[in-house]
């Protein structure tokens, strides 16, 4: 393999890193705050997909400005989602699942109804590449690791700076004892979800942009979020960032030394050994 | 033998026979094909229940399905092994597999068992699509045989040429793992596995040895969709990798949820109702989706024990009405 | 035919139980007690398999039982009850105690699903004996009520009976009286009492201080997970120690 060969395999693992990445940061908020197991979180991300396809493709919108639109009308979508379908059932984590599973079925059909089933595309107005020490970098994939990055530490500064985002930390943590102290879950987890979708349907939007976008890929996102998430340990967002940078990497790397579907066995096979043997995560302690 | 009994067991009787002359009804292939689908959705969903009945919510159904539908259908193709014994093998390899995982996958608890399930499940697809020598990767494998045609003394003749013979065989599939279903969940293993799904910290300290309890469930309900996976070839002809996909399984829980996992006869409402009717609703078929949708969540927000539970809520709130008449009259 | 050689277990750093060596004899009753958090549940779990041990051992009937799982050593003959409600809460009594009776039937797997003739015997056996455990801890009258249903006292009474039903020979008791009115209190120490004259080996965690030393033979007195003292009801009761550990919590020693 060329060393330039090796960068661009390098490039295209980071770039799946920022889409896992966002992905799961969402879910792990969503899943720690509200405790419930969101499996439609993957459906958030192909809306988010969809969104930014009908901006940029029929309305002709900016791309950048149909991103920020597409991820503030989906974390808007994730708050209504969150007072109708979640919050009666809070404490109830079985039927939770039930009404997630519930919401895959409908997101999906009525984007099948509306766009139908064929793939579609739009394109990305971020083109060029960037040569550094000679090699080609595409912006279209930097940009995807530039905006993973820096969510990342606007979400960071967020938890760490901001009441809210205390508050959401402590939730986090434990459940029950926050609601003693008089923290407004309610509001908590309004929040969670609107961050939690929004930061889903910039991901899909961002995936849009590199490859054909379909009513069904969110299950892709979904596994690769579960994942994610166990690799790193539930609720914690350092274990979210570093899982989703290893297991983009082999990702990406894997498939370019055997085939896409070894790849997929060897990674399915490491998170269930993972949730076998050390269940609260490679950086969580028990 | 009392009369409660007696008259649920004339009424099953006259269902099965019901069911029986049916094929006279609907005589179209189209119509015998949704019959049959709906058997087979309400064997998974079924089978499904008594994995839950343990406490254990599988979503490996489709993973389990595929492994019955490829051994059975590389049993005849490549061993020429006859499909009626390559049909049980399927679902006795689907439950040998299942045992060997479910011994580290019982060790967690709740949704992380569903997770790992899921993973299982998506492995199994991935390794169908790798082995292309033997499963022909994601193109799958075309002109499977059919059954054996059966023939008994000219009394019957089934050369399964037709979806009539189809539909009896399914039938026959049907009831016959029902029946098996119905007696283990009432028998002391069924017993045992409701304990274990209320407490098992309990059930371990009086001696049962719940992993193998929990084990066993799995492998059982892994049977019945590893045969009915292994059925489906021989009708259809054709199998693929993605023949099962994840999407199947969450239908068939949801047909579990919907009828009410609660009953045994749950599962098959559930899996009734949300088969036919989508089929009966056809002209509006853009609609169906949405039907589909109103109906699950109808069942979540209003009907916490499914649709089984609706007569006994009926009957709950006019009472209750009978009563606030009597009070202000 | 217990004993409980240097067993500790380690929760993080923080050792839960530490060191514990003690026995008992065939036919005692032996109360296990401490103030709160001093690790006698603990003690329960290690000793029947839900928590393994960080070091230690311990020996049953001349065996090592150690490493064996919960359901194991119910076979051995060590059969435990559960602080707080733990029962089957969707089953009736009566079906509570029939699942418990899980170890005595024998009945096989195709045996039971096909409900073959032996098969309907020996469950006809079970409901025998189910019933005449309820008639022994005075639940007959509820057989058929749901087991979520029961009164507090008549559930800590129900999972007495649990245990009982898988025919232990020596049971673990886990605060039988905790939550029970001053009647049901006495109703239950008779019932210990009339378990001991069968000849069954009890092991006792109580808070109830008095109803502790009037059954039990010798007293163990836990805190901070090691052993502060052992002996004779009488003995305990003047052991300086003992006073020093209930005073200096906020346990009162009733």
């Amino acid at each position: 393999m060329s060393l330039n060969a090796l960068a661009q395999t390098f490039l295209n693992g980071l770039t799946l890193s920022g889409i896992y990445i966002l992905v799961a940061l969402g879910l792990t908020l969503v899943m720690s705050i509200m405790g419930i197991v969101q499996v439609s979180h993957g459906e958030i991300y192909m809306i988010g997909a969809y969104c930014v396809y009908y901006l940029v493709a029929i309305l002709e919108v900016n791309f950048v400005l149909a991103l920020i639109i597409s991820t503030l009308f989906v974390g808007g979508l994730g708050i209504v989602l969150e007072r109708s379908c979640f919050r009666p059932f809070r404490g109830q984590p079985d039927r939770a699942f039930t009404i997630s599973i519930a919401l895959i079925l409908i997101l999906q059909n009525i984007v099948l109804s509306i766009a139908g089933g064929n793939p579609r595309t739009y394109t990305n107005p971020i083109t060029g590449v960037l040569k550094i020490l000679g090699i080609a970098i595409s912006w279209k994939r930097l940009i995807i690791v530039l905006v993973g990055l820096g969510l990342l530490v606007v979400l960071f500064l967020f938890i760490k700076f901001t009441k809210t985002g205390q508050a959401m930390l402590a939730i986090s943590q434990e459940r029950e004892g926050a609601a003693l102290q008089g923290m407004d879950i309610d509001r908590i987890s309004s929040i969670a979800m609107f961050l939690g979708c929004g930061l889903a349907a910039l991901a899909g939007a961002l995936i849009g942009s590199l490859f054909s976008i379909h009513p069904t890929m969110g299950s892709f996102a979904l596994m690769k979020g579960i994942a994610v998430i166990i690799l790193g340990g539930l609720g914690s967002v350092p274990g979210a960032v570093m899982g989703g940078l290893i297991l983009g990497l082999v990702d990406g790397i894997l498939p370019a030394l055997t085939t896409t579907h070894i790849a997929g066995l060897v990674g399915f096979a490491t998170i269930i050994m993972i949730l076998l043997f050390r269940p609260q995560g490679l950086l969580g302690h028990e | 033998m009392n009369k409660k009994l007696l008259i649920s067991l004339f009424s099953f009787l006259l269902f099965i026979t019901f069911l029986f002359f049916l094929p006279l009804i609907f005589q179209g292939p189209y119509h015998l094909h949704t019959l049959i689908l709906t058997m087979m959705n309400i064997l998974l969903a079924s089978s499904l229940r008594l994995i839950n009945l343990s406490g254990q919510m599988s979503l490996a159904h489709g993973g389990m399905m595929t492994i019955g539908a490829y051994t059975s259908t590389l049993l005849v193709m490549k061993l020429g092994f006859s499909s009626w014994l390559s049909m049980p093998l399927g679902g006795l390899f689907a439950a040998l597999v299942a045992c060997l995982v479910g011994f580290p996958f019982s060790r967690l608890k709740g949704i992380y068992f569903s997770i790992v399930t899921i993973f299982f499940s998506e492995m199994v697809v991935l390794t169908a699509q790798q082995w292309q020598g033997l499963t022909g990767g994601s193109t799958g494998i075309f002109n499977i045989p059919r059954p054996d045609p059966i023939k008994l003394f000219g009394l019957l003749n089934l050369t399964f040429s037709s979806k009539t013979d189809f539909y009896y065989l399914m039938l026959t599939l049907m009831l016959l793992s029902l029946l098996i279903l119905y007696a283990i969940e009432h028998s002391r293993v069924g017993l045992t596995f409701l304990g274990i799904r209320q407490s098992d910290s309990l059930a371990e300290s009086v001696g049962i040895p719940t992993t193998g309890f929990k084990v066993l469930a799995f492998g059982l309900g892994s049977f019945f969709a590893g045969v009915t996976g292994g059925f489906y070839p021989h009708y259809i002809s054709a199998i693929n990798p993605d023949s099962f996909s994840f999407l199947y399984t969450i239908y068939i829980l949801i047909y579990m949820t919907v009828g009410g996992e609660k009953y045994f006869v749950g599962p098959i409402l559930g899996a009734m109702v949300l088969t036919l009717l989508p089929e009966a609703l056809r002209p509006l078929k853009a609609f169906v989706p949405f039907f589909f949708a109103a109906v699950l969540m109808a069942v979540i927000f209003f009907m916490p024990e499914g649709l089984v539970g609706l007569p006994g809520r009926a009957k709950i709130v006019m009472d209750r009405f009978i009563l606030n008449r009597k009070r202000y009259a | 035919m217990l004993e409980i050689k240097g067993l500790t277990r380690y929760f993080g750093g923080l050792a839960a139980v530490c060191g514990l060596d003690m026995s008992m004899k065939l036919g005692n009753i032996v109360g296990l007690i401490g103030p709160n958090g001093a690790g006698k549940t603990t003690v329960f779990n290690l000793i029947t398999g839900f928590l393994r041990p960080t070091e230690g051992q311990v020996v049953f009937e001349g065996r090592d039982i150690t490493m064996r799982s919960p359901h194991e050593i119910a076979t051995y003959g060590i059969v435990r009850t559960f602080q707080g409600d733990n029962l089957f809460p969707e089953f009736t009594v009566l079906q509570n105690v029939i699942l418990a009776c899980h170890l005595k039937p024998g009945v096989g797997f195709f045996e039971t699903i096909f409900h073959t003739r032996s098969s309907r015997r020996k469950e006809k056996d079970i409901v025998n004996r189910a019933q005449l455990l309820l008639d022994l801890v005075g639940l007959n009258k509820m057989a058929d009520v749901m087991a979520r249903n029961l009164a507090h006292g008549h559930k800590r009474i129900l999972g007495m009976a649990i245990a009982l039903a898988a025919e232990p020979k020596l049971l673990l008791l886990d605060e039988p009286l905790s939550g029970m009115n001053a009647e049901e209190v006495s109703e239950t120490i008779q019932l210990i009492d009339r378990l001991w004259k069968r000849g069954m080996s009890i092991l006792l965690i109580e808070h109830n201080m008095r109803a502790a030393m009037s059954l039990c033979q010798k007293i163990v007195v836990l805190n901070f997970g090691r052993k502060i003292a052992e002996g004779t009801p009488e003995e305990i009761r003047g052991n300086p120690e003992v006073i020093q550990a209930y005073l200096g919590s906020s346990e009162d020693a009733t």
